[in-house]
């Protein structure tokens, strides 16, 4: 937490103490509804993610992934009609009461949506977007800028092109500017939202790759539709269908010893009736 | 069977020559307008007649000072409007949640639109020439076609403010943006050729206008460069009407020609810097 009015500092390490000691789960999510409107998407859901690793959440089209997701960094406030209730902590801090400024929370919970979206400008520009709320130095801002993409394993392919425009990159490496974007603000918790889904296969390969590395430091939420994906990358595996977790394990356990029937059929591309 | 389809074919043939007359209609009236207006005034045009004042009326010399006043009136009109355009339009599409109050800005912007130039003139005679005793004042004649062009330019910027993808405003949200970034940031650079071609266009329409500036902003004879914001200036479609008054006269009607020459170029490069602008502009993603 910051003073009021005084920039916020950029810590350098990824949230690996400050409150995960007192909780060893990453996101702890109890009683959480959501709403549009009227219309109940989600009612009574409780879930924990564990800290670090990856997380797939899984489901059939429609089932409310998006929307708890889009809850967890608070983005669907701004979305019309969109209302939850229920608690949502992230590393032991309450996302309503404990973050009177939203965009704090949304700078500690980086998001990759489904499809990739570069501002209009250059690529340095866009590396700076959310880092301009920070008081930084231009070597440190370089610096950083620098760190984000090479963990984006992009630095190689945009190193002497930072001044081109954004969108003269493929859609694969702009998918990989859009987390390196995000891992420039230190994110403790990212959520990717079908990360994979409007890019090839190879280009998904290196973003698996990719997310699976990331992982050892921060804790990630993925949407996917892609169950070889989830079998690839995921650590765990939460199952959604109608607005309820249906089952959830390991990878291990999901994949071979899924007790429920749904999930079963579910992950072995079977019809799904519910 | 045969003799159904053949009728639908002929009503169809129909049709299609109908529309081609109709645009056949409209396009040889605006050619023969814009042509007369060429044929006549190519001759009076000279850097002599755009950059001499006026003599005698306007009988002979030339056009500076309405030349000067025109461009004067909507420039100071396209800097008034600006802000006030772009705040409407920000609000109505980043502040305002309320749907009653968008219903009623959008009558109301539609109809500011539809109201006769004229009464804004009136408007301005009685509010500020009479009411608050501005007397005849260039600045107030600024005034009155800056609210004659406010519903355009704030139209087109909520259109284009409008076109903007959610998923960029969300993209800045994610990265941690407060909102007053997100539209510095994104809103403003991608609704800017909105504001650009709604100004512009707005410009060439309000350019040629004479009633609203007639009795509030302009003086026929005798005027040069003012001096504060509480002076008269000569625009050219005063100077134009005025000219026409002596048209017996065929030095003046020449004249007359020449200024409408004028006028016309001018209302045409606004509207083409518009589209060149609206192409160079539009970022891609949306039309
Ligand atoms: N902005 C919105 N307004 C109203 N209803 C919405 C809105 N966004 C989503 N919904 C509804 O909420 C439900 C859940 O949507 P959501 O996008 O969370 O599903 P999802 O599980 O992510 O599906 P998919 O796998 O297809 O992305 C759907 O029935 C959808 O129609
Ligand atoms: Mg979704």
């Amino acid at each position: 937490m910051t003073a009021e009015g005084s920039a916020p500092q950029l810590t350098l390490v990824a949230g690996s103490k400050s409150r995960s000691e007192a909780s060893p789960s990453a996101i702890q999510i109890e009683g959480f509804s959501a709403y549009y409107g009227k219309n109940c998407i989600i009612s009574d859901l409780s879930l924990i993610i564990p800290d670090k690793g990856v997380t797939c959440l899984l489901g059939p089209s429609g089932t409310g992934k998006s929307t708890l997701l889009r809850w967890l960094n608070r983005i669907n406030e701004d979305t019309e009609n969109a209302s939850f209730a229920g608690r949502i902590k992230i590393l032991g801090r309450d996302v309503m009461r404990d973050y009177p400024d939203v965009t704090e929370l949304r700078r500690e919970i980086g998001m990759v949506f489904q499809q990739p979206c570069v501002f209009p400008c250059s690529i340095y520009d866009n590396m700076l977007m959310g880092l301009r709320n920070f008081k930084l130095s231009k070597s440190e801002t370089r610096n950083i800028i620098e760190t984000s993409l090479k963990q984006a394993a992009l630095w190689d392919e945009v190193a002497n092109r930072l001044e081109a425009p954004a969108t003269s990159l493929s859609l694969g490496q702009q998918q990989r500017l859009c987390i390196a974007r995000a891992l420039a603000l230190k994110p403790k918790v990212l959520l990717f939202d079908e990360p994979t889904a409007s890019i090839d296969p190879i280009s998904s390969r290196v973003i698996e790759d990719l997310v699976m590395s990331l992982s050892e430091n921060i804790s990630i939420v993925m949407v996917t539709h892609n169950i070889a994906q989830t079998k690839r990358i995921a650590d765990h595996v939460v199952f959604m269908c109608d607005g309820k977790i249906v089952e959830q394990g390991s990878r291990s356990h999901m994949f071979s010893l899924a007790t429920c029937d749904k999930t079963r059929t579910y992950i072995t591309e079977e019809f799904c009736d519910c | 069977m045969f003799k159904v389809v053949n009728k639908r074919h002929f009503t169809e043939k129909c049709f299609a020559f109908s529309t081609r007359f109709s645009l056949l209609i409209c396009a040889s009236v605006l050619l023969f307008l814009l042509g007369s207006i060429a044929i006549q005034g190519i001759g009076a045009i000279s850097l002599e007649f755009l950059f001499t004042p006026a003599r005698e009326f306007g009988k002979s010399g030339g056009i500076f000072y309405q030349l000067f006043g025109s461009l004067l009136i909507v420039l100071v009109a396209a800097l008034l409007v600006l802000p006030i355009a772009f705040g409407t339009a920000l609000f109505r599409n980043a502040y305002n949640n309320n749907l009653a109050i968008a219903k009623i800005m959008d009558q109301s912007l539609y109809a500011l639109n539809a109201i006769p130039s004229v009464t804004y003139g009136i408007f301005g005679l009685i509010f500020f020439v009479n009411f608050l005793g501005t007397g005849i004042s260039w600045f107030v004649g600024s005034i009155i076609l800056a609210i004659m062009m406010l519903p355009t330019v704030t139209l087109s910027t909520h259109q284009a403010m409008l076109a903007i993808p959610k998923i960029y405003h969300e993209n800045a949200a994610a990265l941690g943006l407060p909102k007053k970034e997100i539209i510095r940031r994104v809103t403003l650079p991608q609704s800017f050729h909105g504001i650009v071609t709604g100004l512009l266009i707005s410009l060439a329409r309000a350019i040629g206008e004479t009633a609203p500036i007639m009795f509030i902003a302009t003086a026929f004879s005798g005027v040069k460069v003012p001096g504060s914001l509480v002076e008269p200036v000569s625009t050219l479609p005063t100077h134009i009407l005025e000219l026409a008054q002596q048209s017996t006269d065929p030095q003046a009607l020449q004249n007359a020609w020449g200024a409408s020459l004028t006028l016309v170029t001018l209302a045409a490069i606004f509207s083409g810097f518009a589209l060149f602008l609206r192409r160079r502009l539009t970022p891609e993603g949306h039309s």
